[in-house]
């Protein structure tokens, strides 16, 4: 997989993070005397007991390339990229950086609350064996990033939370790293600065430099990273484009915790049947009451909107057979006109009793960011309960008002557990929804607009 | 870990970092003060005055052979002093930087240069008053004079090792941080600095002073100073004193490296 060391530090081939095979086992002492006594021990007696924070983890990173790591709290994240920084060393397996690394760990590491931000910067970057004049260039920009006015002169400790990330990420950015590490610390910055630093990491990544962080938001991995590593329980489960990591990261929050391929094979075949939870008055098309009364057979796969690059996650207690898109009462296939309603008809197959079912739908842009979305349960909509084996047909109906272009149609059904939702099958990206352009609106939506004169008053 | 590097060459290397460190160090000392560096003269002539007066006006005590008692303490109370602040202040010096050690990549191994880099500063001034006190007392400048940095870095030898060993073992114990002064004040007393080693103490406790580092130290400044005596006199003792610091510097050395890797998780 790797070339020797030395070919590696002149950089040769673009990998620059190279992590084969690490494992991570802390040891826990009842004390720091234990430890101390362990430590010093000249038998090497053990005292301590084990746990193992990360399993056999591989995977490379490429110049230039931003990767976020997701997982819960506790899976190994945080020593992962200690690791990575060199902070801590693995148990076995290596780790190879082809490049200085700049590092935000943990808010404040590295800094002394008794100095003044400027002193601390000066200090920091001494340590790392800056010149004078480096040193001076450095500081005036971590000043003018950081912006934090003259708080920049006031000990640290004085700081909020929200100014330490302000000098922490403004000092990490402008020691011209290869690798900048950051673990989820920027969420303190306000909305502004947050902006700012994102834009100064997509602005770093194009000059090369390889970014890897940790992040609770989906939206902001999927604004600014390629890929994604999903690590749960010490161990890498995918490694894969973001879109994916975070489909399978959503499926062990809210699902089973085994993200499945889009392959279904219907087994039960109860013929207790409920009609659509909507009625509609309007007459309906032969072949759409056919769908609504047919079998349980999945045929989706047959219609040109379906997506077959859908990601799809949940627990399987329910699936999502079928769905098919109507207008007026009549199927549907092809480009959609962005103001007239849509109705999307969903067959869901209950496998076992459901007290609360919950139905979404939500509309992304191919780039994956969420425009538009509800549910059942936020629109105070009753969806009775399934017994296991029923399949129902639910009618979603919407009024796109979109503008021109390509859309993606999420669909989901959930339950609801007291507090919380679980994912029983979620479809993202299941159907392609392509608008037509009539250029009356750009962006994402048609929002209702007029414009006219009010002065002067009867101006011809 | 890393054989292949010249710990020489490492340290040579560190040099900014250190430099950086000890002066961060000194200013934070005296951080809040109007006076600032000024403490740093005003503490040990303060002291010196008090002495002075209370064994030379008071006691009316005087040093070997005549000398004036003024010149016997001062020439034995900077290196003291040396020894006392670098000690101290070194033991504290991986909980006073927990900042670097935790989360960082930091070669903590450097503290105690840092601090000896810091004490030394302060103790070349006091070497200027010193110098003073000598010169306007009459006592001329000889090529003696030049053996000082043998006795300074003597001491800084003996001290690596001590600081490495006790600033690892105040990471997990912060008793012995409070030990320490008990130990150094002992330590004070049973130096020759303030009283005279030779027709004071006993024979059969002789050896006390003999196995005393600091004492040898001591007693080089006094002898390089006043006595123009080469360095070469006690040349047995500076042996002895040699290898004790060298055995301190394997064996803090080692506990050091072994305890390095608890730290983050400690502090």
């Amino acid at each position: 997989m790797l070339g020797n060391s030395v070919s590696w530090e002149k950089g040769v081939g673009d990998v620059i993070i190279s992590v084969s095979h690490v494992s991570k086992t802390f040891k826990l002492y009842p004390s720091h005397q234990v430890r101390l006594k362990e430590a010093l021990h000249p038998f090497r007696k053990r005292y301590h007991e084990e746990f193992s924070a990360l399993h056999d983890i591989s995977f490379e990173i490429r110049k230039g390339e931003c990767v976020g790591i997701v997982g819960r709290n506790g899976a190994g994240k945080s020593t992962l990229l200690q690791l990575i920084v060199g902070v801590l060393t693995p148990t076995s397996g290596s780790i190879r950086v082809g490049g200085t690394i700049s590092a935000l760990l943990e808010l404040g590491a590295g800094f002394n609350p008794d100095l003044t931000g400027r002193e601390n910067v000066v200090l920091a970057n001494t340590i790392q064996g800056a010149g004078a004049k480096e040193i001076a260039e450095r500081v005036s920009l971590v000043e003018s990033f950081a912006d934090i006015g003259f708080f920049f002169d006031q000990p640290m400790k004085t700081y909020s939370s929200g100014m330490y990330a302000r000098v922490s990420f403004a000092h990490a950015i402008n020691v011209a790293p290869d690798v900048l590490i950051v673990d989820e610390i920027l969420g303190v910055g306000d909305a502004k600065f947050q902006d700012k630093c994102h834009n100064r990491i997509r602005a770093m990544r194009e000059a090369g430099v390889c970014i890897l962080f940790v992040s609770h938001s989906t939206e902001i991995l999927q604004r600014n990273c390629d890929n994604a590593l999903l690590v749960e329980g010490g161990k890498l489960i995918i490694h894969d484009h973001t879109d994916a990591v975070i489909a399978a990261y959503q499926d062990l929050l809210y699902g089973s915790g085994h993200a499945r391929k889009s392959e279904i094979a219907p087994t039960v075949s109860d013929q207790n049947r409920a009609g659509t939870i909507s009625k509609s008055d309007q007459v309906i098309s032969a072949d759409l009451h056919e769908f609504i009364n047919g079998s349980e057979r999945s045929s989706y796969r047959t219609r040109n909107y379906y997506n077959k690059n859908e990601r799809r996650f949940g627990n399987g207690y329910a699936e999502i057979v079928d769905f098919i898109i109507a207008v007026d009462g009549q199927l549907h296939f092809g480009a959609i006109s962005g103001n007239e309603a849509l109705s999307i008809y969903l067959k869901v197959l209950f496998k076992r009793e459901i007290l609360q079912p919950q139905i979404g739908w939500a509309i992304v842009t191919p780039e994956g960011i969420k425009i538009a979305g509800t549910n059942t349960t936020m629109c105070n909509i009753s969806i009775p309960k399934a017994h296991s084996g029923t399949t129902f047909v639910y009618e979603i109906k919407i009024l796109p008002n979109l503008s021109g272009g390509d859309y993606f149609l999420n669909l989901g059904v959930g339950e609801i557990l007291g507090d919380e939702c679980c994912f029983l099958d979620i479809r993202r990206s299941v159907i392609h929804l392509n608008v037509t352009d009539d250029s009356k609106a750009s962006g994402f939506f048609r929002i209702p607009f007029e414009c006219q004169v009010v002065r002067p008053e009867n101006y011809e | 870990m890393n054989s292949t590097i010249n710990p020489l060459d490492k340290l040579y290397r560190s040099r900014k970092t250190i430099l950086a460190l000890a002066r961060r160090d000194i200013l934070s000392k005296y951080s809040g003060t109007v006076f600032r560096g000024a403490w740093e003269l005003a503490n040990p002539a303060l002291t010196l005055l008090v002495f002075w007066f209370v064994f030379s006006v008071a006691f009316k005590a005087k040093g070997p052979a005549g000398t004036p008692f003024i010149l016997y303490f001062v020439t034995g109370y900077a290196p003291w002093l040396f020894h006392f602040e670098s000690l101290t202040r070194g033991t504290q010096g991986i909980v006073a930087h927990s900042f670097l050690v935790k989360k960082m990549i930091f070669a903590s191994e450097l503290l105690p240069f840092v601090y000896l880099t810091g004490s030394a500063i302060n103790h070349g001034l006091l070497l200027l008053l010193v110098g003073a006190i000598l010169l306007s007392n009459g006592v001329s400048i000889t090529w003696h004079w030049l053996q000082l940095p043998y006795f300074f870095l003597t001491l800084c030898a003996v001290l690596i090792g001590l600081q490495w060993l006790l600033s690892a073992l105040n990471v997990f114990n912060r008793d012995l941080g409070q030990a320490l002064g008990i130990v150094l004040n002992v330590w004070f007393w049973v130096t020759p600095i303030v009283w005279v080693a030779d027709g004071f103490v006993p024979s059969e406790y002789q050896w006390l002073i003999q196995a005393n580092p600091v004492a040898y130290v001591i007693e080089g400044y006094r002898g390089s100073l006043l006595y123009q005596q080469p360095f070469w006199i006690n040349g047995w003792q500076g042996l002895y004193v040699w290898c004790l610091a060298l055995a301190m510097a394997l064996l803090g050395g080692n506990v050091f490296r072994r305890l390095k890797p608890h730290f983050g998780d400690v502090l």
